[in-house]
This record gives C-alpha cells, sequence and structure tokens, in this order.
C-alpha cells in the first residue's frame, strides 16, 4: 500500500542532471582555479573586459555579410601582426613568415592551421570564452580537464592572450581562430588553401581577373569540402582588393 | 546545445553558425558566376554531407501509432535534431509521408522531468533515487514475497504496446515463467481486443485482413467509428487519394469527422448501437440478393442463421435505433455490393462498447456475405492505435489466454511446448484481464502488479476506481519513461528507455514486422525493457542470457509458427515482414484468406448477431451520451505529446464538443465553462460548439490530466467475450460551470489515457 507522491528527487530526472554535471563542472573548475593561484586570480579579475573583447570580435564575424567578410580577411594581417607576441616556436615560424604579397600570406596561413592541428588556437579561444556564466557543461568539463592537465601552460597562455587584447589584436585572433575551427580544416583544405592563395599570388602578378577566376576553375577537381566556402569568401575579397589596387 | 545560451558562449554557438553560412551564402555567389551548376551541386553536398557525417542516422519504425511509419531519425546524441524519409523500398506503408507527431514529436526524450535513475520509498513513503542494485533487489523481495505467501496467481503483469515485440515476448515470459502467473495483459484490452475476439471467432486471426496498399485498390472504403485523418493521418492520406481516384467512401459516425468531408455518403448514428446499423445493411444485401453467393457456399459457414439474425432489423427499427434513415442504409448496401472490392475499415467507435465483440463480428459478417476477403482491395482493417500493440499487445503473447502467436493457453500441447521452453510450469486456467485485474484486486485476488509503459491510474475506465486499486496494493513496481500518474502509487520506479534508444521491431497494423534501430544511447541510466527483465529474472532466480534483442527474436520465431522465418536480419535485408511468415523461405503474406480461413474447416464462421445497446442509456438524469477519442496533434495520455511545446500550441488544453442547440438551451457559448458529471464522477472543461455532434452527444478527448475524462467512464460494464470498457456511451448531464475559473487549471502537461 502506498500513498501517490507527486514529488520525487529532480536529480533522478534528465533535467536534474544536466544541472549537477553544470555545477560538477563548475566545482572543477573553480577548484582548478585555486590551484594555480594568483596568475589565474589576476585574469579572472579581468573578466569583464575580456568578456567584452571576445563578444565582439564573435559578433562581427557573426553578422559578416559579403562586405565584412572583407574584414575578416584582412583581419588575417592583424592576426600575423599579433603572432609577433606569440612566443612559440609555431608563433616565431609565423612571424618571419609575414609579407606583404599573397605567397607570404599563403604561408602564414599554413603556420596558423599548424597551431590549430595542435589544438592551441582552440584551446586559447577555450579558454578565452571560459570566464562567462553560459558555458554548456560539457564545455565547462573540458575546460576544467584541460586546466587539470596543463595548468602552466595555460596559464602562460591566457597572458598572451590579455597581452593580445591590451594590443588590440584579440578580436582579430578570435574571429580567425573560430572560424577555421568551425570549419575543420583538413590537410587537404589547407593544401587547398595553399594551392588557393598561390594562385591568388599569381593573379596578383598577373593583375589580371582573368587570372583569378581561372585558378578557381583549378579548384574543381579537388575534394570540395566545408573550408572551400571560406576559401572562396578570401579569393573574392582578395580579387576585389586587387581590382582595387590595380584601379 | 540549448538555443537559448547567453554570454560569449551563446555568441560563439551563433557565431560558429552563422560564419559557416555566410562564407556558404559568398561561396554560392562566387561559384554562381565561375562555375558550372552541378559543380555548384556537388559543393553544395560536400558541405552539407560534412556537417551531416557528425551526426548519428537510423532507419527506424515511428513510436506513435500503429500505421507503421518509417523514415530516418537524425541524432548528435543528445537529441532528435529530424526526421526524413528513408529509402522507399524501407517504408512500405508510408513512402515519404509522416504525421506531425512523427516528425516532430520527440522533446519528450530529453524532456526535464524523463527519469534517469531508479526511484524507491524512503521510511517516511517518500521517493528517492535508488541504484539500480537497491531497487532491482527491492522488486524481487516486493514480487517475491508475495508470490511466496499467496501465489504466483496473486500478482499481475501489465504490458506495454508501446515497446518493442522482443521486450513484450519477455515480458509475457517473466510473468509465467518467473511470477508464476497468468495474469499478463496490455493496452489492447482497453481498444481492439474487442476486434481481435471478433475477427479470431469468425476468421481466425485477430487481425487486418489487408495489406496497407489495398486502401488505394479498394473500389469501396467503409469506415466506422474512426477519426481516420487525426488518428491515423497516414493511412487518410492514401485513403483520401484513392476516394479522389473515383473510389467510394461511407462515413458511419456519432461525430461527422474530418474524413467524412471526402464521403460519397456520410451517416450520423446514434453511439452504441453499431450491429444495429451493419446489421441492418447486411439485411438488406442479404434479401435482395445481393450477396455473393459462390463465396458464401464455398468459403463460410452459418450464412443461414446470419440471413435470420438480421432480419428483426427492419430499416423503420435501424432508424429508430440509429438514426440513420432507410435510404442511407439501402445506399450504402448498392455501394458496397456493387463495388468491385470493398474494405471494411474501423477504429475504437466500434470496439469500445460492452457489447464490441458483437460489433466486430456483425462487420466480420457483412464482408464475407459481400465476398470481400482474400482479394486484391478488399477485407476488414481495424487501424490500431498504440505503435505496437498488435505485435508486442497480440502477437507477442503477454496476454492472459494466450502464448506468443494466439497459441491457447489452455491447450495441453501448447503448454508443453512453452513449458519445456521455459522450464517452468503454467497453469492452464486463464489469467485477468487488465480491466478484471483492477476488480480482482478488490477482492485482494490480485496483490502486487507490474506495470510497464501504461498509464492505468488515467487509461482505465472509471479512474477513480483506478486510484484506489493502485493505492491500495501490497506492492507496486512501475516501468516507465516517466514518473505518470500511475508511478506517483509505486513502490520502485525503473527508467526505462524510448523506442529512439533500443533495438528491436514493431508490427503495425496490416502486421508488417519491421526494425526498430537505436539512433542513441539511452538518457541517464534509463535500459531498455528487455535488460531490465532480465536483470530481474536472474535475480528471481532464473539464467536469462540474452546478448541482444535479434536473440530473443530467434527465440520468440522459434516458438511461434506466425513468425517461424522472421528475425532481425531478414527484416533488415527485405525491409518488413508481414505474417504469417512460417518459415526463412516463406514470403510474408500481404493479404490473409486468399485460400482458406484461419478455422479448422478452412471456412469463415458466420456468427448470427442479435440486439444489442449500451450498457448505460441516456435518461432524464443523464440525457446526454458522451464519446471520447484523440485528436490530431496529441496521442493518448499525452506523456510523449505534451511534452512538446509546439504540439501544445497547437492543442494545449482539453474541451467538450457540444451542438448548438444544445449549447443554446443550457445558455453557453464556444470557450465557456461547463460541467459534466456521470454517474462515476465530474469534470469541468471548456465548451466547443460545433454542429460536429449529435444534439444529445458529446465528444471529449482523451489527453489531458487535468481534466481526465476516465473520471465519467465506468469501470464495472466490459464487453463479455474480450473484457473492453464501454469508452464510447457514457450518459451524462452538463451545466454551466459555477466555480471559480482559476480552479480550472490551465493546463499543466499531463494524460488522459493509454489506449489503442
Amino acid at each position: 500500500m502506498a500513498e501517490p507522491q507527486e514529488s520525487y528527487p529532480e536529480s533522478a530526472t534528465h533535467g536534474g542532471r544536466e544541472q549537477a554535471t553544470d555545477e560538477d563542472g563548475e566545482a572543477a573548475l573553480r577548484k582548478a582555479l585555486a590551484a594555480h593561484g594568483e596568475d589565474i586570480a589576476d585574469i579572472v579579475a579581468r573578466t569583464d573586459e575580456l568578456d567584452d573583447a571576445l563578444t565582439t570580435a564573435i559578433l562581427i564575424a557573426a553578422a559578416a555579410d559579403e562586405d565584412e567578410l572583407d574584414h575578416i580577411t584582412a583581419s588575417t594581417t592583424n592576426l600575423i601582426e599579433a603572432v609577433d607576441g606569440l612566443s612559440t616556436e609555431d608563433a616565431a615560424a609565423l612571424a618571419t613568415a609575414v609579407g606583404e604579397n599573397a605567397d607570404d600570406l599563403s604561408a602564414s596561413l599554413d603556420s596558423v592551421l599548424e597551431l590549430q592541428r595542435e589544438g592551441q588556437l582552440d584551446d586559447l579561444v577555450t579558454v578565452a570564452a571560459a570566464f562567462s556564466e553560459s558555458l554548456s557543461p560539457a564545455e565547462v568539463e573540458e575546460l576544467s580537464t584541460m586546466l587539470e592537465a596543463n595548468g602552466t601552460e595555460i596559464v602562460e597562455a591566457m597572458d598572451l592572450v590579455l597581452e593580445l587584447q591590451r594590443e588590440g589584436h584579440l578580436e582579430p585572433l578570435v574571429a580567425l581562430a573560430k572560424t577555421l575551427s568551425t570549419l575543420e580544416i583538413d590537410e587537404d583544405a589547407a593544401r587547398g588553401m595553399n594551392d588557393l592563395l598561390g594562385a591568388v599570388g599569381e593573379a596578383r602578378r598577373e593583375s589580371e581577373p582573368v587570372g583569378l577566376l581561372g585558378a578557381l576553375r583549378q579548384l574543381g577537381g579537388r575534394d570540395a569540402r566545408a573550408g572551400l566556402g571560406y576559401v572562396i569568401a578570401v579569393l573574392k575579397a582578395q580579387g576585389r582588393r586587387l581590382r582595387n589596387d590595380d584601379g | 546545445m540549448s538555443d537559448d545560451l547567453d554570454g560569449v558562449a551563446g555568441y560563439m554557438q551563433r557565431a560558429k553558425q552563422q560564419a559557416l553560412e555566410n562564407v556558404e551564402h559568398v561561396a554560392e555567389g562566387v561559384a554562381a558566376e565561375t562555375l558550372p551548376e552541378g559543380k555548384l551541386f556537388e559543393i553544395a553536398q560536400s558541405i552539407g554531407d560534412k556537417r551531416l557525417e557528425e551526426l548519428n542516422v537510423e532507419d527506424t519504425t515511428c513510436g506513435y501509432c500503429a500505421v507503421g511509419c518509417r523514415f530516418d531519425l537524425y541524432s548528435d546524441g543528445e537529441e532528435i535534431l529530424a526526421a526524413r524519409p528513408t529509402a522507399e523500398e524501407d517504408a512500405p506503408v508510408n513512402g515519404i509521408s509522416t504525421c506531425v507527431k512523427g516528425k516532430f514529436s520527440y522533446d519528450f526524450v530529453n524532456s526535464d522531468d524523463r527519469l534517469t535513475s531508479p526511484l524507491v520509498r524512503d521510511e517516511n513513503g517518500e521517493f528517492r533515487e535508488a541504484t539500480w542494485d537497491e531497487a532491482l533487489s527491492r522488486v524481487a523481495e516486493g514480487l517475491g514475497a508475495i508470490k511466496d505467501e499467496h501465489g504466483g496467481e496473486a500478482l499481475s503483469v501489465i504490458a506495454s504496446s508501446k515497446a518493442t515485440n522482443e521486450d513484450n515476448y519477455l515480458m509475457g515470459k517473466f510473468a509465467r515463467q518467473v511470477l508464476g502467473t497468468n495474469s499478463v495483459d496490455n493496452c489492447n484490452r482497453l481498444c481492439h481486443s474487442s476486434t481481435v475476439a471478433g475477427l479470431a471467432r469468425t476468421y481466425g486471426y485477430g487481425a487486418a485482413s489487408i495489406t496497407t496498399e489495398d486502401l488505394e485498390l479498394a473500389d469501396c472504403i467503409l469506415l466506422t467509428g474512426s477519426n481516420t485523418t487525426e488518428a491515423h493521418p497516414v493511412l487518410a492520406t492514401r485513403i483520401k487519394q484513392n476516394v479522389r481516384d473515383g473510389a467510394d467512401l461511407l462515413v458511419f459516425d456519432p461525430r461527422e469527422v474530418q474524413i467524412a468531408e471526402y464521403a460519397t455518403q456520410y451517416s450520423r448514428v446514434t453511439p452504441g448501437y453499431d450491429a444495429v446499423w451493419i446489421n441492418g445493411i447486411t439485411r438488406y444485401i442479404v434479401n435482395n440478393d445481393l450477396h455473393d453467393e459462390s463465396f458464401v457456399d464455398e468459403r463460410t459457414t452459418g450464412f443461414e442463421d446470419v440471413k435470420e439474425a438480421v432480419q428483426e432489423f427492419t430499416p423503420e427499427r435501424v432508424e429508430e435505433v440509429t438514426g440513420v434513415p432507410p435510404e442511407e442504409i439501402a445506399a450504402a448496401a448498392e455501394t458496397v455490393a456493387a463495388a468491385d472490392a470493398c474494405v471494411f475499415g474501423w477504429t475504437l467507435g466500434l470496439t469500445e462498447h460492452s457489447h464490441g465483440t458483437e460489433n466486430v463480428m456483425a462487420m466480420a459478417n457483412l464482408a464475407a456475405v459481400t465476398g470481400n476477403l482474400g482479394k486484391p482491395g478488399a477485407g476488414v482493417s481495424p487501424f490500431r492505435g498504440q505503435n505496437n500493440v498488435q505485435g508486442g499487445g497480440g502477437d507477442m503473447g503477454p496476454l492472459p489466454d494466450n502464448f506468443p502467436g494466439y497459441q491457447d493457453i489452455a491447450d495441453d500441447e501448447i503448454r508443453a511446448k512453452f513449458e519445456d521452453a521455459w522450464d517452468c510450469e503454467i497453469s492452464p486456467e486463464y489469467g485477468y484481464y487488465t480491466t478484471q485485474m483492477f476488480l480482482a484486486a478488490d477482492d485482494d485476488d490480485v496483490r502486487g502488479m507490474y506495470i510497464i509503459g501504461e498509464n492505468a491510474a488515467l487509461s482505465e475506465p472509471g479512474v477513480n476506481h483506478a486510484e484506489d486499486v493502485l493505492r491500495d496494493l501490497e506492492f507496486l513496481v512501475v516501468q516507465d519513461l516517466f514518473v505518470n500518474e500511475t508511478a506517483q502509487y509505486a513502490d520502485v520506479v525503473l527508467p526505462a528507455c524510448s523506442f529512439v534508444e533500443k533495438t528491436g521491431t514493431f508490427t503495425n497494423t496490416d502486421r508488417t514486422v519491421q526494425m526498430v534501430k537505436q539512433v542513441m544511447e539511452p538518457k541517464g541510466d534509463s535500459r531498455p525493457d528487455w535488460k531490465i527483465l532480465q536483470d530481474l529474472a536472474n535475480r528471481m532466480g532464473r539464467e536469462w542470457d540474452y546478448d541482444s534483442s535479434a536473440e530473443i527474436m530467434d527465440e520468440v520465431s522459434s516458438l511461434t509458427p506466425l513468425y517461424g522465418g522472421v528475425s532481425h536480419e531478414r527484416i533488415d535485408a527485405e525491409g518488413g515482414l508481414q505474417w504469417p511468415c512460417w518459415d526463412e523461405d516463406h514470403p510474408g503474406t500481404e493479404r490473409l484468406y486468399t485460400e482458406a480461413f484461419n478455422t479448422e474447416s478452412g471456412k469463415a464462421n458466420l456468427q448470427a448477431v442479435g440486439y444489442s445497446e449500451p450498457a448505460e442509456t441516456p435518461d432524464e438524469r443523464y440525457p446526454f451520451t458522451l464519446t471520447t477519442g484523440r485528436v490530431l496533434y496529441q496521442y493518448h495520455t499525452g506523456t510523449m505529446t505534451n511534452r512538446e511545446a509546439g504540439i501544445r500550441q497547437y492543442s494545449p488544453n482539453n474541451f467538450v464538443e457540444i451542438h448548438p442547440e444544445a449549447a443554446a438551451e443550457l445558455g453557453v457559448e464556444s470557450g465557456d465553462l461547463v460541467t459534466i458529471e456521470s454517474r462515476n464522477g465530474e469534470i469541468a472543461v471548456p465548451a466547443q460548439v460545433t454542429d460536429r455532434v449529435g444534439p444529445e452527444n458529446l465528444f471529449v478527448p482523451i489527453h489531458f490530466a487535468d481534466s481526465a475524462v476516465n473520471r465519467l467512464t465506468d469501470e464495472e460494464h466490459l464487453d463479455p467475450a474480450a473484457a473492453t470498457p464501454e469508452f464510447k456511451v457514457s450518459a451524462v448531464r452538463v451545466r454551466p460551470y459555477e466555480g471559480e475559473a482559476e480552479t480550472m487549471a490551465s493546463f499543466d502537461g499531463e494524460v488522459a489515457r493509454g489506449d489503442d
């Protein structure tokens, strides 16, 4: 004999579990942050600034129309300037690859892709995004795991992020990193970008819009993957820039 | 990922989507100028494929009604993202069609109140979370103690027609082998069990004789008690297409339901007297020599008895009792007789009566005397309700009188086969039907229940009584996705999986056994029913060791001649098999009775059906006849659909349909609250003034818990053969609501009843 019970523990439900995961993740994050001492405390204190900077950068990427994609493209140049501040070997390689023409840009992008393949760009973005209230439970969990495993490096990375932010380079960095990571550029696509950007350089030397379109047609045989859209956008913007330069 | 993230994470989420859209958009523009269209399409396809690679996609069978629609479900592992057409050869019933529920109603899977851990009662009687180990131990102890003290017969199981065939086979096996009771039944008792009884008695099989395609091949379709467009939308589409192409459609119904708009002839009938007008049509046909004489001679017995029995149903008497005028009876009879092939379709309007079996037999007689059986475009077609009530509710034998495949437990040879296979003794005495279980509990003949995927506290007739029974049980275990109204009475609640989280088979309304495939992992600690049953059986002294539901189906086919050639491998390869499928080489059976009926003589045994009337007829105190039913956007007791925001927008609240004349007499308008009262209870609902119902009839849907219409229905008046309750006729009175309007709670998201 049992009297009807309408109430039951929320923890036994799907909704309750999601909330619990969220809380567990946050607790782990707090613990990890505490363990890494004052450096992180300083960073946390500057959360609002960071949040604002990220918000702006991401909004630009999110709202980008055809013209604004020019801005994203242009931001690659900013990115390259920005990575002057990076101290890793990849960053150094990237920095030395900075150049005026598209061939150099191609090499630079290759370096960025290398960073991305190693997960460092993602890490930067994830850490930068962590200090908001609205991370999903999975993201919070991932972040806390990351901090546990690579605390020192992450703190260093955070310093870099803040440095970039102070120098106004964070926005373009995040915008590009997010776009690249969204597109999940793989080896094929990376090669494709190199080839294409090489073609852009060639097109510039030839100073003929037809050359650009010709280069685009060469794309036909390639595996068309998600990165393609971005590459075409870059190409189109570059083409317009070339025409403007010529004009 | 939730859409309502804000702050940076939200921006990121949206930025990710937007950035990709933007670059694709730009790419389109550039590509359109430079690339051939074919290449453009390829690029788009590549981008699409890349995105889809990350999703899990499986073709599966719908878990709503029993039409048996198949489609591809897309999941990211967390939720169902889309339902899209699957290969047409894998969707024999629906092709590319899907109704609103099958396409959109999956929020219930991820609902916040979805139960993901077992619950037990603490020392204060409150629910607390428990491990599976503790919960299963409690169940084993609770059921075991009753079995030890009072015998297995004091226990009963209500199986779930939402679950797979494999789950249901084990529910029947668990009841008989582990608990030692034949009292195992399911929702079919509340809906089509009178169909099963009536058709089994006349033709041999308690199932549709047609294949779905026959709905498009028929020259004539006679529908009764079926709100087809709302309850079985995909079948309705096929019927409407056939009517568009010239077929006749005859609709007999107390309500002028939407399908009646397409009908050649719509006749409004007084609820509760279906055998009367059906016999009236049969009388017209035989008295005018319009019957199929050679079919009657060669393939039936009992024709003379039927001919004699229908004589009392003169046109005048039929009109007096049912309200159908003589010319409409004659027109319908002429149309049926003139058709080369006619399908007779029905839903619960014919069956949910205290004489539902007689109604079905009267219909079976009509189909047989006109020779409309066993040929393309002809036959009988009860439209089953629950997704797997045909297979799980019937074929798999979670029934008090039958083993799987409708093998009678009273037959010594058959019983010996199962005793041998299951290593147990089985009583030859039939157990209790669901409706009888609740009555038997009053006398302490049933002391413990195991209810799986059913919401008896709302779905049983006369739920006030059902609630008393559930409260007084010595032990109750409920296995469900939610803590529904029934689970609130449970000692232990076990979290089960939905059909998107498990693999098995469903059998649809035209006997097609189809694959159900797991699209996502079980939520939290929920488990598929068959695994829960296996753990429990092993705790109670058995050694079940099924590794997969495919193994269970292999056991089913070894013991069940109707399913003798059915296996997961074969269904997957062939895209569905219609039973009977006797062995591995048998192709399955599209249409029943092409050569012979499933009776001893091989002939249809026509049954004389006399006058019958509802158990409760209107009188001065209760002058209205109440019927119940469904609406398109809702499903049964609403446990699934009421968790879908979009569905609730369309159909959030209960209502009563009332005729304008009756409304005017009461002084109520659409939207006004009215109180409906029967001898069993009362509810208050808003009025919907419409001439869809007759002046003396009311209609209330079954989907809403806060004003459950089964407070008005009656638990005692059951069909004598099938024990089906009389949901379709209750004598009631109605008056303007007098209390505070606020007390009519705005809809709070639960149920009204799980019927077939």
